[in-house]
């Protein structure tokens, strides 16, 4: 089969550079590195299919991000095809669970009880240090939406539980 | 409390998520899984667009379209313009009839130069199936419990790697070759080799790469024969069965809200043939936009959910109904009736809705040509998630 290799080169050229970075972020909106995988992987799919667009887009980065947070919302929908996804191998996803510990769970299972909006606000604002005008365009609402929603989920956070406890991890 | 919280102030969050962060291992990237599923799905959006473009100019001719193509034929790819092409050559090794240290398959890839020896192997121990090349990583791709459930002639289960596409299938004792018939026109022979209680073959490909067409055999006797929709294939028909007819239908096209501001267009085909059925999206937003499934994978109760969407602001919907329906018709309170057509193909209705978040749907039914109600129920539609 003939691929134009030069658009090839250039998305995964763009992929690479990318994958840890959006792993992060989707690991930011589920906890879970298989889930922030998956996500990624499903973003950079369609990023591949409309490659044409998003490289003339004026921030690829926001294209995906977006892809990202509204795939997220709709974790719970049906398969695309009956294929089994290898995209990582397992050995380290194990890993990541046995190393699941500590700080980063506490503050994880911190993160993960806020409401999807709110997590979504915390991650891309403190967590991807995005400004508030680049946060409420990826998640297509208003700035002040953002920032309600931002002082809500910083309140939240303060009280939490696991970060209370967690207090001895941030002093280390 | 307060005086307990270790953040209270956006760096002190910060600092913490930079510490996390900083913890993650994170797997390379799946380059080639990418790659596959990008382009099979921007040619599931080229057929989306053109089919809607021939609906909204009056011209349908998609009964001419699909007659134009060979019974014995993949879909025909979309025309597109390349400057350099990629050119692989794929070899299968033929190996002993039982499988030494679990490895049942293995060949070669080589593109540009590069060759890369790659190896499908089982492990009793684990019970699971690996994929991999010489002197790079080992990837799991399967079950041997799950893929060993043999129904038919061949259970077929595809696999992608960093940097290959391919599949691996437990097939009956019967079958001693299997004919791939690659995009590129390659033609590679898989011989079955027993391990773990199972006859299994498999192969990888190079990027780009998918079968076309394959054929199982039995000594010189053709048991059985698969054409892929781009590579997915999800049943084997018998010799001489021709499958579904081979069409191409919109099932449903309109607008729906992305956000508080804006909308967007949306359309839903569904590409018959002897692949079986598969569903592309165009336009729809938040999700995968294609699915596929076999005839017997087709339930009717009623309406059967394969495709849900942006929660948010509303539902992209595709159901199945049983044949003789026409139309379903939604009761939503406070709100006109919402009538949806149901669409037959090759023996099946399939219809693509969308509802808003804020319909409050109190029933359905489904109707025959006459009006006549032939069943419904309270509330929404009950979904029926797709078993896969």
């Amino acid at each position: 089969v003939a691929v134009d290799a030069a658009v090839v080169d250039e998305f995964t050229e763009f992929m690479v550079a990318r994958w840890p970075a959006l792993v992060r972020f989707g690991y930011g909106l589920t906890g879970d590195l298989g889930l922030a995988e998956d996500l990624a992987q499903i973003a950079l799919v369609r990023a591949c299919a409309s490659w044409h667009r998003v490289r003339r887009a004026h921030d690829p980065d926001s294209y995906v991000r977006k892809i990202m947070i509204n795939s997220n919302r709709n974790r719970f929908r049906g398969r695309r095809v009956p294929e089994h996804l290898t995209g990582s191998p397992p050995e380290l996803a194990a890993t990541d669970q046995i190393e699941a510990s500590g700080e980063r769970a506490e503050l994880m299972a911190a993160l993960m009880s806020l409401p999807a909006g709110q997590r979504a606000v915390v991650v891309l604002r403190y967590w991807m240090d995005l400004s508030e005008a680049a946060t409420a365009e990826a998640l297509g609402c208003s700035v002040g939406n953002v920032k309600s929603q931002g002082a809500r989920a910083l309140a939240k956070l303060r009280l939490s539980a696991e970060l209370v406890d967690g207090v001895g991890h941030a002093d280390r | 409390m307060e005086w307990a919280m270790p953040i209270d102030d956006e760096l002190a969050i910060r600092e913490r998520f930079e510490r996390v962060l900083s913890q993650l291992q994170i797997g390379p990237p799946p380059v080639t899984t990418v790659l596959r599923k990008g382009i099979v799905m921007r040619i599931g959006q080229r057929i989306a667009v053109g089919v809607t473009a021939v609906t909204v100019a009056g011209a349908a001719a998609i009964a001419g379209i699909s007659l134009a193509h060979s019974h014995q034929s993949s879909p025909a790819q979309p025309v597109s313009h390349h400057h350099r092409p990629v050119v692989f050559t794929d070899r299968i090794m033929k190996l002993s009839p039982v499988a030494r240290d679990g490895v049942f398959a293995e060949g070669s890839v080589a593109s540009e130069g590069r060759t890369s020896v790659w190896r499908i192997w089982l492990n009793s121990r684990t019970g699971k199936v690996y994929e991999g090349t010489v002197g790079s990583y080992r990837w799991t791709v399967g079950n041997i419990e799950r893929s060993g459930h043999l129904s038919g002639i061949a259970t077929i289960q595809s696999t992608n790697i960093e940097g290959f596409g391919g599949s691996y299938a437990v097939v009956s004792p019967k079958v001693t070759s299997i004919v791939l018939y690659l995009s590129d026109h390659e033609r590679l022979t898989e011989y079955p080799v027993a391990a773990d209680g199972h006859h299994w073959v498999g192969e990888l490909t190079g990027l780009g790469l998918y079968v076309t067409r394959e054929v199982a055999y039995s000594g010189r006797t053709e048991l059985g024969y698969a054409v892929t929709y781009y590579g997915y294939s999800m049943y084997l028909l018998r010799p001489g069965e021709r499958g579904l007819a081979r069409q191409l239908k919109t099932i449903g096209s309109g607008y729906m809200p992305m956000n508080a501001r804006r909308y967007r267009g949306w359309s839903a085909v569904v590409h018959a043939g002897p692949w079986g059925y598969c569903l592309t999206w165009n336009g729809a937003s938040a999700s995968d936009s294609q699915y596929c499934f076999s005839p017997a994978q087709v339930e009717v109760p009623g309406i059967k959910v394969v495709e849900r969407t942006s929660p948010r602001f509303g539902h992209y919907l595709v159901g199945t109904a049983k044949p003789s329906v026409a139309d379903l018709k939604l009761k939503i309170a406070g709100r006109p009736d919402v009538v949806i057509p149901v669409v037959d193909v090759d023996g099946v209705g399939f219809c693509a809705f969308t509802t808003e978040h804020y319909w409050d749907i109190e029933s359905w039914a489904a109707y025959d040509r006459a009006g006549q109600e032939l069943y419904g129920g309270a509330g929404a539609p009950h979904v029926t998630r797709p078993s896969g």
